[in-house]
């Protein structure tokens, strides 16, 4: 879809230069047709060919029943433009539907009456149906109070809506208690806030019209919508909630995606559905949020703005429902068809399309040697040696000379795709797939993401788990089978180790027999490692972005609540096994909850069984696509430092790709594959989007997310230890691991070493991928840049300088030697008379070799996957 | 409501984000010079907030004593209770009519017109993570884990930095008993306490901070001119935040190495024997002490300085018999000399630990942990000294008059720095979460 550049702006101004300005003025909406006749060049203001009236169909139902239209102009090329607030409407039987602005009313009698709508020189029709009319008028309390109040901002959390509420009066957060809303309404401060005598001057009002003081201020203003339902709740004498009454079951946002110029605005509505059948505008009611509101802006009354380019989404919620609408803004530049290289797979044929619609040009491939570097770092969490580095870029080298390659007479030029040894890449790519330390990488993510520390569960105990982690990962058993394994583990620790995944002291499970993890906590991690949820703020109330609320935490944490333990095995218990009854109360309604996955779906099997089975089985069967993408946007993330989606555990549905498409791509590939891990590995490593330089080119400089170029990022902390360890020759000692511990196979995140954490080890209490840290500190920078640590490995007389300072072998070839084992490449020329003079200045060889390496790995091409 | 994002994109309300910053720092090798690049961090820091009646302060030094120091037998003596109460110390008279001491904490006692002494601290925990925990960040009823940033963290990420040396340093090190508290949590490893060892030790050197024997200026020189020959990385690939923050932080980093104002900071030597003498040599707290006077002189944000040896469970005496002459010989000439060089005036001073200790001494001879009464110290920056806050019963158990909890002593020191506490900060959850919970107020009695 193409999108034009001008802000829209542009179109009143042209207009009113135009000749026949005076006349047009009057008639905004046809200003749009305006410049036509001019020459320019038709897409930024071409006229709208089309009217298109949202929703489709609308019905009023009821006395106060009232739906606004979104009127949307379309063009010849299928883009759109707003004629909301410029259109006009006409109804053909007042007596049964009124308009107002751009929104139709129900009238006084029902039946059906046609509408037109005129904009921009065009008409469209639309009939609206009314219902009800005779109907009393009612004011719910859950469905037209407790928003109203959430909308006027009484129950947010810098209101009343704070835990301790403000003025000693206290609403539930954004309203996600109704009865506990009702009850501090009405019954508490004496009921002296509600006044059923005299309804106008009942405390609830006069407060935020400010009548009375309020420390909150003014916040509603008598004839409005907000006070007529506040003012007609009182006055038929205040109901509570009422179990019986229509809950909402769906809420729909209108348009339900829009590209955007940036600066262009766009009306949305929001349509809800009701568990009997209505549907509602309630775009008066809805709370409005934006994902990202650097990338676009929302107003109250659901009025979007796009600010900058690229893409996000724009939320809508009530009660328990959310809907999600996404806003793309294309970058204003034209990108080059012949940047596009030809798509290898799924993964180029999604990034491809996002980046055309964005108008974002991908890189040029990534050189032969940053290819190697970027691949043993993602795959391995290790350097390439100098021996792998000079045989990868010979076989690279040979194949490129190879006649298919090429023409003889021509020189490869390294930013043509048709120039990149695809079948060497292809080969290492198998090679890195079978080494073993990829098994470590993953073992140290789950490590992580498991808070394994000594405290939580005892150092032995953390190594059987690492240790298992390892095993899983070297048999490259299916994502399936691993989480299974954990999820359903039960048995003595001593024979099945995945069972220790239940062992934590971190808030120990009450009455539970030595150190079982507690059901809260084990949901808060199975919900964010397996299935990318976020679901500790629903905890304590509806979840702010997401539809769970307090009944989903506690029904999803009962999945977990049956395991005790037995015996004791210093410090955790001996033997874990799913016995227990495992009923779970929700604090705030006391209820004992049905224990069931996050999408409120039945679990299969009899009372008693072990949910966890069931739960096991909900993961690779309704809820496999989340299952799925949470794994592979990991994957991703490990391979290009962020996620599809982003933040990486954040896989919330008003959260959506950065990519649309290419997470579900990887999912179902992934489930294609049989939950093969290492399928989605090579698919992502194979493709081109992952080749593709980290170098900016003028068309794709403004892009930091959407994989027109390949993201720089700092190793990881314990990579970062390693890679120096690797190519000094000197390894770190870490108490009671043997000499040669790699930092990436430690078990447990309480093992001292300074440097993991300068640089940033996480230290494994929240299951969360943010605890890790990569921004760069002072601390680290003088760890590198005068490091005693560093110094000693530097001239340490078994280490690698000394070897190579003795070889006997001339400069030039250990100068190389020094850069294809720090950065996998050869020395350009300039670089090389910048060490040769540094060496010469030195005061002997071996001191000046020092320094030589000392360079390199402070080089940001060392320190950082690029 | 201004909302800081601990995140990189966050909007300041100057228009700069902390990408900006990210961005001016890295112009640094394109030879934009440090002032500048400290200035373009200043400003990401955002502008100060309005300065309170009680904002006055500079700098603050934080004594932390880990353990839980026992009140009845330094600053709340109580002579007329039982001996299982009043222990085996006499008391003294001090500065303030009326208010005694024991004798082993004879030199505070002489100075009281320097500092205010709070009776009265009630931290709400007798476990000490969790009393520390809620000590250090202010966060009274904050679960236990470390989840919090600590005080010194939320000042280094509010305030601006005032020279090239660390905002905020610690002494030896953080606090920890089990596990290590007055951490950044989740404001990131850049708001973290810079560690300075200990100084009492005689092989002590700042880690890092020091040329390395065999690296002198002239070698650390030609390295980085090799560095810079083979290092155009981030010159190459455009909009990366985090490879231009680094750069900024190797100028710093050089900046500190090359530079003599750290160094000189962290240099014991530069004093005369006669004020090591004055601040003890007996034991480490002499030499400790000493450098957090140094580092507030060098203009550090946050010096925060680490007592723990108080836990005494058993045989109480002997311990305090060893630990408390020194401990008051460094802190009281801490305070005066403070005093003599005009440092008081723009420096609060604020001692305290993670509780008080039982009344009654236990079988092993001991204290053990206890919540409900406690004595803190507060000094400088307008803090009117000769003073006494709070009272605790005949026993010391329990306090009867003005309980100070521990938001009331984070707020006195936000507050005396102008970190506005109120603010809402943001998780990288996108949580927001308040510096301090509602209704924290500053201990106001202590600028009365």
């Amino acid at each position: 879809m193409t999108v034009e550049k001008l802000p829209m702006r542009h179109d009143l101004r042209r207009a009113l230069t135009g000749a026949v300005a005076s006349l047009l003025w009057l008639f905004p909406a046809r200003a749009a047709g305006a410049p036509r006749s001019e020459a320019a060049p038709a897409a930024p203001t071409a006229p709208s060919r089309r009217l298109r009236l949202l929703p489709e169909r609308v019905s009023l139902d009821g006395p106060l029943a009232r739906q606004q239209l979104i009127v949307l102009g379309e063009r010849a090329d299928g883009s759109v433009t707003d004629l909301t607030a410029q259109s006009r409407l006409a109804s053909a039987q007042p007596a049964i539907v009124r308009v107002q602005g751009a929104a139709v009313r129900a009238g006084t009698q029902n039946g059906g009456a046609r509408i037109l709508v005129r904009a921009a020189g065009l008409t469209a029709y639309t009939t609206v149906q009314v219902t009800h009319v005779e109907a009393p008028v009612f004011y719910s309390f859950q469905n037209d109070v407790v928003p109203t109040l959430a909308r006027l901002g009484c129950s947010s959390g810098t209101c009343h809506g704070a835990n301790s509420g403000k003025g000693g009066f206290r609403l539930s957060l954004r309203g996600y208690a109704p009865e506990l809303d009702f009850l501090w309404i009405t019954r508490q401060f004496a009921g002296r806030r509600i006044s059923r005598e005299a309804p106008e001057q009942s405390l609830f009002l006069r407060k935020p019209l400010m009548l009375t003081s309020h420390g909150g201020g003014k916040r509603l203003t008598r004839d409005t919508p907000e006070y007529d339902v506040l003012l007609g709740w009182i006055q038929e004498g205040a109901p509570g909630p009422d179990p019986s009454e229509p809950r909402v079951t769906r809420l729909q946002l209108l348009p339900a995606e829009r590209a955007c110029r940036t600066g262009e605005a766009q009306q949305f509505v929001a349509l809800a559905t009701y568990s009997d059948g209505r549907t509602r505008d309630v775009t008066d009611r809805a709370l409005f949020q934006s994902n990202d509101p650097g990338q676009a802006s929302v107003t109250e009354g659901g009025r979007v703005r796009a600010l900058n380019p690229g893409q996000t989404a724009v939320m809508a919620k009530l009660s328990d429902q959310l809907a999600v609408a996404r806003i793309e803004v294309p970058f204003p530049q034209t990108p080059n068809p012949a940047a596009f290289p030809s798509p290898v797979n799924f993964v180029d044929r999604a990034v491809q399309s996002a980046l055309r619609r964005l108008r974002l040009e991908p890189g040029p491939p990534c050189r032969d040697d940053e290819f190697l570097r970027r691949l043993f770092l993602d795959g391995l969490g290790t350097l390439p040696t100098a021996a792998e580095a000079r045989r990868f870029l010979v076989e690279c080298d040979a194949e490129r000379t190879r006649p298919a390659h090429r023409s003889p007479r021509k020189k490869p030029d390294p930013t043509n795709w048709s120039a990149v040894p695809v079948q060497t890449r292809a080969r290492w790519i198998e090679h890195v797939l079978d080494r073993p330390e990829r098994a470590s990488v993953w073992a140290l993510k789950l490590s992580d993401l498991f808070l394994m520390r000594k405290e939580h569960m005892g150092r032995k105990n953390t190594l059987a788990l690492h240790q298992w982690l390892t095993e899983q990962f070297l048999a490259n058993r299916p994502w399936d089978q691993v989480v299974t394994a954990l999820v359903t583990a039960a048995g003595a620790i001593a024979e099945k180790p995945e069972t220790l995944w239940w062992a934590s002291r971190q808030s120990t499970r009450p009455n539970a027999n030595g150190w079982v993890r507690h059901y809260e906590l084990t949901g808060e991690i199975a919900a964010q490692v397996f299935v990318g949820q976020r679901i500790q703020c629903a905890r304590c109330h509806n979840h702010p972005t997401e539809r769970y609320t307090q009944d989903d935490y506690y029904s999803f944490a009962a999945l977990f609540a049956q395991v005790n333990g037995e015996g004791r095995a210093n410090p955790v218990p001996e033997v874990f096994s799913a016995k227990d009854r495992g009923e779970v109360r929700q604090p705030r309604t006391g209820q004992v909850m049905p224990a069931r996955p996050l999408d409120r779906s039945a679990l299969t099997g009899a009372d008693g069984d072990d949910r966890r089975i069931g739960f096991a089985r909900w993961l690779t069967g309704e809820g496999k696509h989340l299952f799925a993408r949470n794994i592979a946007n990991r994957i991703w993330a490990r391979s290009f430092g962020s996620g599809v989606v982003e933040p990486v555990d954040d896989l919330r549905s008003t959260n959506p790709p950065r990519v649309p498409d290419l997470l579900e791509a990887l999912g179902d590939d992934l489930i294609a594959h049989g939950y093969d891990l290492k399928a989605t590995m090579r698919a992502i490593w194979l493709s081109r989007t992952y080749q593709t330089s980290a170098i900016a080119t003028p068309a794709n400089r403004v892009d930091t997310q959407y994989f027109s170029r390949y993201p720089v990022r700092r190793l990881q902390a314990e990579e970062l230890l390693d890679a120096v360890v690797q190519v000094t020759g000197i390894p770190d000692r870490f108490a009671n691991y043997p000499v040669g511990t790699r930092a990436q196979d430690l078990s447990d995140t309480e093992i001292a070493s300074p440097f993991l954490d300068t640089f940033g080890r996480p230290v494994r209490v929240m299951p969360c991928d943010c605890e890790r840290g990569s921004a760069p500190s002072l601390s680290q920078a003088l760890d590198l840049f005068n490091g005693e640590n560093l110094q000693s490995k530097l001239k340490d007389p078994t280490g690698v300088i000394a070897q190579l300072a003795r070889s006997g072998r001339d400069e030039a070839s250990l100068i190389e030697e020094l850069f294809l084992t720090t950065v996998a490449r050869h020395p350009r020329p300039a670089e090389l008379v910048a060490m040769r003079s540094a060496l010469l200045h030195a005061p002997d060889r071996e001191q000046g070799f020092q320094d030589a390496l000392w360079a390199l790995i402070n080089t940001r091409e060392f320190q950082f996957q690029h | 409501m201004l909302t800081l994002h601990s995140d990189h994109s966050s909007q300041q309300c100057d228009g700069t984000t902390r990408r900006d910053f990210l961005r001016v720092g890295g112009l640094s090798l394109l030879g934009l010079s440090l002032p500048a690049v400290l200035r373009a961090e200043a400003a990401a820091a955002g502008p100060s907030p309005a300065r309170g009646a009680t904002a006055r302060a500079k700098n603050v030094l934080i004594i932390y004593l880990g353990g839980g120091l026992t009140h009845h037998d330094t600053f709340d003596p109580k002579p007329e209770a039982p001996e299982e109460i009043r222990g085996k110390y006499g008391v003294i008279p001090t500065g303030v009519a009326g208010m005694r001491f024991t004798e082993q904490v004879p030199r505070l006692a002489a100075c009281t017109d320097l500092y205010a002494l709070v009776r009265s601290q009630v931290s709400g925990s007798d476990h000490h993570e969790t009393s520390a925990q809620w000590m250090l960040t202010g966060n009274y009823g904050l679960m236990q884990g470390g989840d919090f940033p600590a005080l010194g963290a939320i000042c280094t990420h509010e305030l601006k930095p005032l020279n090239t040396l660390p905002p905020y340093v610690a002494i030896p090190r953080n606090h920890s008993f089990t596990w290590e508290l007055g951490k950044a949590a989740w404001l990131g490893e850049r708001y973290e306490s810079f560690k300075a060892g200990d100084p009492s030790k005689p092989d002590w050197k700042v880690t890092n901070l020091a040329l390395q024997q065999d690296v002198n200026r002239a070698r650390l020189g030609r390295r980085s001119t090799l560095l810079s020959a083979v290092d155009d990385l981030a010159r190459r690939v455009e909009n990366s935040g985090d490879l231009q923050a680094m750069d900024a932080f190797y100028e710093r980093a050089a900046r500190m190495v090359l530079s003599d104002e750290a160094r000189a900071a962290f240099d014991l030597n530069r004093e005369s024997e006669r004020t090591r003498d004055a601040y003890g040599r007996a034991d480490r707290w002499g030499a400790q002490a000493l450098l957090a006077r140094r580092l507030v002189e060098a203009n550090v944000r946050v010096v925060f300085l680490q007592y723990s040896a108080w836990d005494h469970h058993a045989k109480i005496f002997e311990s305090c018999d060893r630990a408390l002459k020194p401990w008051d010989q460094a802190v009281a000439t801490l305070l005066r000399d403070m005093k003599d060089r005009g440092l008081l005036d723009e420096t609060l001073v604020a001692m305290f630990g993670d509780f008080g200790r039982t009344a009654k001494i236990n079988k092993d001879g001991g204290r053990d942990h206890w919540a409900n009464a406690g004595s803190m110290l507060f000094a400088g920056a307008g803090v009117r000294g000769g003073q006494v806050i709070g009272v605790t019963d005949t026993r010391g158990e329990y306090v009867l008059d003005r309980p100070v909890r521990p938001p009331e002593v984070a707020a006195t020191i936000y507050g005396a720095l102008g970190v506005d506490f109120h603010k809402e900060l943001h998780t990288p959850q996108n949580r927001p979460v308040r510096i301090l919970p509602d209704g924290a107020a500053a201990i106001r009695e202590l600028y009365t």
